[in-house]
């Protein structure tokens, strides 16, 4: 970003060529000759299309009306390079060209055609507010902004990346996150190197706490409401410039089961979908590798009918349990993918062949059972209770570890896994916040909110967990 | 390099697992086995059957415990050897783990019991609420007799223990509980004996039926108790919770008035008094309903209850007292009277010891029975 | 430079817990019979005893030295000849406690759930899983150990309560027939399973120490001598005194007697998982010890380069030790002092020596 600089000189026309090597001669590049009311030439430059048309017309039809002194914007609109000013218009901005002094003026002028606020499709809500993020930055913040009128709220911006600078923001609120972690986060974010950052998921990846994990460490969303109660919450957002998903940090193992939506039911129905969630996490991880021990090292525990229900099932299958258990999961991963990555008008026509003709045609022609067929069905739909983040694919990836597991030790296998599984994500943290927080290391009072919700008027301490400055959302609520 | 390291450990894992799933038993590889029998076989061995469900295989649904049932039968000089040599005649690993009951014969109980109970425990997989029962005769037989009401005679005999609170018949006696008893010394061995019905027309095995009681003293079967005898014995050691009980008319011997017992309890407390004599005090208490007609032109009063309760009381202590003649003729410790004294008194318990065997025959006995006749009102 | 491990009091409660009732529950009934019949849970209070006369000894040592682990307390009282010598001897021991965990750790599951797989697999997976843990160092298996001890806790009670309505409470009579003295002959081996605390003095330096420290670590002895001395009841109460002893496993037993909904039973497969997970820890605890123990005696750079090798010695030993599960058990009744000797005499020793030397709580001892 800081190669050599080139100023502008007083020579229009030998700035205007400057400016167009340094943007490769690019043909959607466009100057525009103009004297001011004084009659000073100028020159304005603009990138075709990626402008607002009418705001540009009314500068260029009106340039003449201008004095040289309502371009004195000071030095945050004034461009003293050739580079500066290539950039400036990358963003979006008209340059005003100026020969006496020397420099340009930059004018906000971005207008591209962006979609407006809808409801997210990947965290959709029965109750509950409907509008997401958009690509837009400056959008975005308007919508956190409103959900949020809060003076307190602080954004700071930033851009990264050398060749093509990416604005970003990162939020916090005053007085309630803790700075030492906005801080680090800040020092992470200088670290970045990378030329361009495409995404929020780029960022994610550059600072987290652990490069090669599967689990996520970072919490993504759509929905300025969850941005708005982490930030309370004294945990730090980050928005970037052309994506719809929101990076929210430090982010801890639990709250992969805890949804938005949580807050907005009666807290007996929140606290109960909430431990559904967290079972079901757990059937998606365990049920396939359990059924493989089970049915291959631990008869005894069946009661005598259904194992021999389940012996009748088995007799015309020949594959072991676990290659059976692992074509069947297999097959509907691709059944999922293939439902994600079809148009909505044949997702449904796939996944009606898929689950229908396939599972059934599949055990009549006797390569599966039928139990197996449930044992698959039931992990796959467990797991789609779970918010579509990244835990959820590393559940759906780590039961293919557990089943190998189980098939070869039995149970003793499978909670050997378990073991490794844990040892492993306690030893992870996010942002130095340990990540089976609050339940390893144990905060009895805590864990009880991350398992249930309890109810608002009671909730008056925020978790330390994350480190907040102000312990408390309100005083006297615990009663 | 390091390429090579890790394709070395990926190879080294892979050939590691590769050599493994050894004790993994596929459902297709297995014949579940629900019941077993134990006789006598050639040269003091012992013939050792199973009863083993046929599965359903093919498009048809699973079937449950409907299936049919067939056997396989194994001879060696032990248990393990007969399991081994039933394994060489059959196509598939046999899972024991799913046992039901157990029959053995009485001819192999009176060869030695602990021998048995000891290698059916060390076979590991046997739960321990595998039902124990016992049958005078070829206990194979057991298992292929053919039930109008269950296809595996297992659930029959399941149900058999099952209904055992109720008939006062028969009770629940497990594979553990057997062998608890042998090892505590606490009180001395029963289980519960049964026969096999013949149908009508002849020759086909139609029905079990639980019989009674063998009972042991120590290793060694000493005699079996009839009905009767069975449910004074269940009374006295309060494993009882229902039967019926009758008494006959005055007058007219075939006519009986009948009633429900409800509940039972009773309180065994052991002492040994200053003649150095163990003393028993045996208390039952029983509530019963009047399920029968009343013998003729009786009307219900209280005083003919108080009467009814009379006779039952004497009606009951007579099962009780029949049970402890026959249990003192034999010697045999069933209600644990030695431990109870133990318990109690064991400073005195320790110079009687070794001569309990004899002096069990000669404790003094009471029993207590408390009837108390609830609702004579059958019709509702 | 590594960050600093630190553990809680919790923590250190959970480790302490876990390692102490995780294998000895299992066969503790069995063996404690053998010596105390059915007064066996007195044995198990007098147990409890000797295991707070251990801790006391082990915190007062701490107190001397409060940033020293028991290695450096060794070299730094008895110079670094003789005092290297026993923290060799000590660190010889961690790593022969390990590998008797793993050696434990696969004959029970050979005998508790499959005779076919062989146990050279068990073998593995319990040194895979204790190296993988020290790997990752002591804060990540500590937390784990909070999991941990709430599943076993919450797994141990739930056995005993659905197995209430079965027990004969009139099988522990008559109370201490013969006298309170007798059932103490067996105080060696339940001493050396209540006392097995070694490894705190390992760990003691990385605990946030609060006022409360003693306190835990006083409340885990209780908390295992509680759940130890339920284990002993329950299976008295149900198996009565002679016929537990003739059980390898009286908890396994006793789990197999749970059946719910009168078809589902032979829980014993599933809740094995719990020792697995116990066994791990206690396995871990020593594993890790002997690990920091041998960084501290050598001063080592990088420890962790020399955890394959630990692990290979400690597969080879656990492997070739016994020839099977009846001398395994035979060892630990017969020889129990040897456990005894490194758990109460080398720190009882040291703290003597400490004291000789005038270490006292106040003195500034350099680090």
């Amino acid at each position: 970003m800081n190669a050599r600089q080139t100023e502008f000189s007083e020579d229009l026309a030998e700035n205007v060529r400057r400016i167009r090597d340094c943007m490769q001669h690019t043909d959607d590049l466009i100057f525009v000759d103009r004297e001011l009311a004084s009659g000073e030439p100028i020159k304005i430059a603009y990138l075709q299309g990626l402008t607002d048309d009418r705001r540009l017309e009314y500068l260029l039809a009106h340039a003449k009306e201008f004095g040289n002194e309502d371009f004195a914007f000071g030095d945050d609109g004034w461009r003293k390079s050739i580079q500066q000013g290539a950039e400036s218009l990358a963003a979006g901005q008209a340059l005003l060209l100026f020969a006496n002094p020397p420099g340009a003026a930059a004018i906000d002028l971005l207008g591209v055609q962006l979609r407006s606020v809808e409801e997210p499709s990947s965290e959709s809500t029965v109750k509950g507010p409907r509008s997401g993020f958009t690509e837009s930055l400056t959008n975005n913040l308007a919508l956190v902004r409103y959900y949020c009128p809060s003076p307190q709220l602080k954004i700071e911006s930033r851009k990264i990346g050398r060749l093509s600078p990416t604005p970003l923001a990162v939020l916090s609120v005053g007085g309630i996150t803790n700075p030492s972690i906005l801080k680090e986060v800040h020092r992470r974010i200088d670290e970045i190197t990378a030329d361009f950052i495409v995404g929020s998921n780029a960022i994610e990846e550059w600072i987290a706490d652990h490069r090669g994990t599967l689990f996520p460490m970072v919490e993504s969303t759509e929905r300025p409401d969850r941005v708005v109660g982490a930030l309370m919450d004294g945990r730090i957002a980050i928005i970037v410039q052309g994506t719809p998903f929101v990076i929210l940090l430090p982010f801890v193992f639990l709250q992969a089961f805890q949804v938005g939506e949580d807050y907005f039911w009666n807290f007996y129905i929140g606290s109960l979908l909430r431990m559904l969630r967290i079972f079901c996490g757990l059937i998606g991880l365990l049920l396939p590798g359990f059924y493989v021990a089970t049915v291959t090292y631990h008869h005894e525990l069946v009661p005598t009918a259904l194992l021999q229900s389940i012996a009748a099932a088995k007799e015309p299958v020949p594959f072991p349990a676990v290659v059976e258990s692992f074509a069947m999961m297999f097959a509907f991963e691709i059944m999922r993918e293939a439902g994600i990555r079809m148009p909505k008008q044949i997702g449904q026509a796939v996944s009606i062949v898929g689950a229908l003709i396939l599972g059934q045609a599949a055990v009549e022609a006797g390569i599966v059972s039928p139990i197996m067929v449930i044992v698959a069905a039931l992990t796959g739909i467990c797991t789609f209770t779970l918010p579509p983040n990244a835990m959820n694919y590393a559940i759906r990836l780590l039961q293919f570890g557990m089943t190998f597991l189980a098939s070869l030790l039995g149970y003793v296998g499978l909670v050997a896994g378990i073991i490794v599984l844990l040892i492993y994500l306690a030893s992870l943290r996010s942002f130095g916040v340990p990540y089976l927080g609050p339940a390893a290391p144990l905060n009895a009072q805590e864990l009880t909110d991350v398992i249930v919700r309890r109810p608002i008027p009671w909730d008056s301490k925020r978790p330390t967990l994350f480190r907040a400055i102000n312990p408390y959302r309100f005083r006297g609520g615990d009663k | 390099m390091r390429a090579a390291r890790r394709i070395a450990w990926a190879l080294a894992v892979f050939a590691l697992v590769g050599s493994g799933c050894k004790g993994s038993l596929e459902l297709n590889e297995i014949h579940i086995v629900h019941s077993i029998a134990l006789d006598v076989g050639k040269n003091g061995g012992v013939k050792l059957s199973a009863e083993i469900a046929r599965l359903a295989s093919g498009q048809q649904q699973p079937k449950g415990m409907l299936n049919k049932t067939f056997m396989l039968t194994g001879e060696g000089s032990n248990i393990f050897e007969a399991a081994r040599l039933m394994r060489v005649m059959s196509d598939r690993t046999l899972l024991w783990g799913q046992t039901t009951a157990i029959v053995i014969s009485k001819d192999i109980a009176l060869q030695s019991l602990d021998k048995q109970i000891e290698s059916l425990r060390r076979f590991r997989q046997f739960r321990n609420t595998t039902l124990v029962y016992m049958i005078d005769g070829q206990a194979s037989r057991v298992l292929e007799v053919e039930m109008p009401n269950a296809s595996i005679s297992a659930q029959a005999l399941r149900g058999l223990a099952e209904g055992g609170e109720t008939t006062g018949l028969t009770s629940q006696t497990s594979l553990l509980d057997i062998y608890m008893d042998r090892i505590n010394g606490y009180q001395e061995v029963c289980i519960p004996a049964i026969r096999v019905l013949k149908s009508k027309e002849g020759e086909l095995n139609r029905l079990i039926q639980a019989t009674g009681f063998f009972a042991f003293r120590g290793d060694q079967l000493a005699g079996f108790m009839s009905s009767r005898l069975s449910k004074g014995y269940l009374r006295a050691s309060n494993r009882m919770r229902s039967t019926n009980e009758k008494l006959t008319c005055d007058g007219k011997p075939g006519d009986t008035v009948a009633f429900e017992n409800t509940r039972s309890s009773s309180r065994i407390t052991a002492s040994i008094d200053k003649t150095g004599i163990p003393v028993v005090r045996l208390e039952v208490d029983a509530d019963l309903n009047l399920v029968g007609q009343p013998c003729d032109d009786q009307t219900v009063t209280p005083e003919l209850i108080a009467e009814w309760e009379k006779r039952l009381n004497s009606e009951i202590e007579d099962q009780i007292k029949s049970f402890i003649g026959f249990s003192q003729q034999h010697a045999t410790d069933l209600l644990g009277i030695g431990e109870r004294i133990h318990r109690k008194q064991p400073q005195q318990w320790k110079q009687i010891k070794d001569e309990w065997s004899e002096i069990y025959p000669i404790c003094r006995f009471t029993v207590n029975v408390n009837t108390r006749i609830d609702h004579t009102n059958f019709t509702v | 430079m590594e960050r600093r491990e630190v553990i809680s009091n919790f923590q250190l409660m959970s480790l302490i817990v876990i390692s102490t009732i995780g294998t000895s529950s299992l066969y503790a009934p069995a063996t404690l019979v053998r010596y105390a019949e059915r007064n066996s849970w007195f044995l198990v209070l007098a147990g409890g005893l000797t295991g707070l006369l251990n801790l006391l000894i082990l915190m007062t040592l701490n107190r001397m030295y409060p940033d020293k682990n028991l290695i450096r307390i060794c070299k730094h009282v008895l110079g670094p000849w003789i005092g290297g010598l026993l923290a060799f001897a000590v660190i010889f021991y961690f790593i022969d406690v390990t590998a008797w965990i793993v050696r434990e750790f696969a004959q029970f599951f050979i005998v508790a759930l499959s005779p076919v797989i062989p146990q050279s697999w068990y073998l593995a997976t319990g040194v895979i899983m204790g190296a993988y843990a020290v790997y990752r160092g002591l804060e990540a298996f500590s937390r784990v150990s909070e999991i941990v001890l709430f599943v076993i806790v919450f797994t141990f009670l739930g056995i005993y309560a659905a197995l209430s309505w079965q027990y004969h409470p009139e099988y522990l009579l008559p109370i201490l027939e013969n006298g309170w003295l007798e059932p103490l002959s067996g105080i060696i081996p339940v001493a050396s399973w209540l006392g097995d605390l070694m490894f705190i003095s390992m760990m003691l330096n990385h605990v946030r120490r609060t006022k409360k420290t003693a306190a835990y670590a006083v409340g885990a002895v209780a908390v295992t001598t509680v759940l130890l001395m339920l284990s002993v009841l329950s299976c008295t109460l149900l198996f009565g005194a002679k016929a537990s002893e003739s059980f390898t496993y009286p908890s396994i037993s006793l789990i197999q007697n749970i059946r719910l909904f009168r078809y589902i039973e032979r829980f014993d497969a599933a809740l094995v998982a719990v020792w697995v997970m116990s066994c791990f820890i206690k396995l871990t605890v020593y594993f890790w010890s002997a690990q920091q123990g041998l960084a501290d005696l050598l001063k080592l750079e990088k420890p962790r380069r020399f955890l394959i090798p630990v692990a290979a010695g400690i597969y080879v030993c656990a492997k070739f030790k016994v020839w099977g599960l009846i001398e395994l058990g035979r060892f630990y009744d017969q020889q129990a002092w040897y456990f005894c000797l490194f758990q109460y005499a080398v720190p009882g020793f040291l703290l003597l020596i400490a004291w000789l030397r005038g270490d006292g709580g106040k003195t500034k001892v350099n680090a």
